[in-house]
């Protein structure tokens, strides 16, 4: 993500473009920022097979709207800000979560063989992390999310989710106390 | 500062979440306090096993999808338009089904004269090919003049 100010001009630089109806110029942003919406949007909602779906619908919004983004902040805090309220919407829509490894080969998604690879135990531990993030309350998921792989700062993710400083670090806190107490027998 | 208050920092001490001034403060209480220490550790631990988890790919094709998806979202489809793409919708299944229904007719009146054809060929080869020799007493056959003889033509 954009973290310099060279970034953000170069932001700048192709959101003018964009807002202009640049396509190639949306591709550029698209293809800068698609990792970071995928794995954001794969973390929260914890379903793979609606991450692309959910991804498309960021983007295009980004095109649509582009055009109202008056660059009072960042870009991507703009992005991840879209990407937030549909990440929450699709929660409330869905109350899927994340498929355990043994229900992923119950419906045939992991074959059988891989139970017996030396690796397994370790793929069983880091579902049951899985498992316990997805189980945490929405908003602490999502502030930990950001935080922990998308590495913003507390001062950018209370503007993205629109909270104040203190409300995301405590989020945060409680998120990762949850976590522990979840995964005493694991970590 | 008391522990209660060092704990509940503990989380932003590790992101880097705090001044300076703050950050001196819990790091020299740390170094006193057993406790915080292992309330630290515990929380780098959750931290750690949270880097465990992998991110996925994004797939090649996502790109060609969503301009895809633009070109629809600029260029609506048209009432008119929607009209016109079932009625084709609709003729080119009906083409289809009469194909066919067609197709089965045909083959059925084909596979009938086919048959009627065969059966007269049949009879033909028989004939031409002398394929009654394979039966017990061919006719003309030296057995069969002898059967006439013996039996005194009463053979079938």
């Amino acid at each position: 993500m954009a973290k310099t100010g060279n970034k953000d001009d170069a932001d700048a630089h192709l959101i003018k473009l964009v807002a202009g109806g640049d396509e190639q110029a949306f591709e550029q942003l698209v293809q800068k920022y698609q990792p970071a919406v995928f794995n954001t949007i794969y973390r929260y909602i914890g379903n793979p097979d609606d991450v692309q779906d959910l991804a498309q619908e960021v983007f295009i919004k980004v095109w649509q709207k582009v055009g109202k983004f008056k660059g009072k902040s960042k870009f991507s805090t703009w992005l991840y800000r879209i990407v937030v309220n549909h990440c929450i919407n699709y929660r409330r829509k869905n109350k899927r979560r994340h498929l355990s490894l043994d229900e992923l080969t119950e419906q045939g998604k992991i074959p059988e063989a891989f139970k017996v690879e030396p690796d397994w135990e370790q793929r069983q531990k880091v579902e049951l992390v899985r498992k316990a993030v997805d189980e945490l309350p929405d908003r602490q998921r999502m502030a930990l999310i950001l935080s922990q792989y998308e590495e913003k700062s507390y001062k950018e993710i209370a503007e993205i989710m629109k909270v104040s400083l203190s409300s995301v670090e405590s989020l945060i806190f409680r998120a990762r106390s949850a976590l522990r107490v979840k995964l005493a027998d694991v970590i | 500062m008391k522990c209660s208050k060092v704990r509940k920092k503990i989380s932003a001490y590790l992101d880097g979440e705090m001044p300076e001034h703050k950050r001196i403060i819990i790091s020299e209480h740390l170094q006193q306090c057993k406790e915080c220490r292992a309330d630290l550790a515990a929380l780098s631990a959750v931290t750690d096993a949270l880097d465990d988890i992998e991110g996925i790919e994004v797939p090649p094709y996502f790109m060609t999808r969503l301009r895809q998806n633009i070109k629809e979202q600029r260029e609506p489809v048209s009432s008119l338009q929607r009209i016109k793409n079932l009625a084709f919708a609709a003729v080119t299944a009906f083409a289809v089904i009469a194909s066919l229904f067609i197709g089965n007719q045909a083959g059925r009146i084909l596979y009938q004269s086919m048959a009627q054809t065969t059966e007269s060929l049949e009879a033909e080869t028989t004939d031409v090919f002398g394929l009654g020799a394979f039966e017990e007493f061919p006719n003309g056959s030296l057995s069969d003049v002898y059967n006439e003889l013996v039996t005194g033509g009463n053979n079938g």
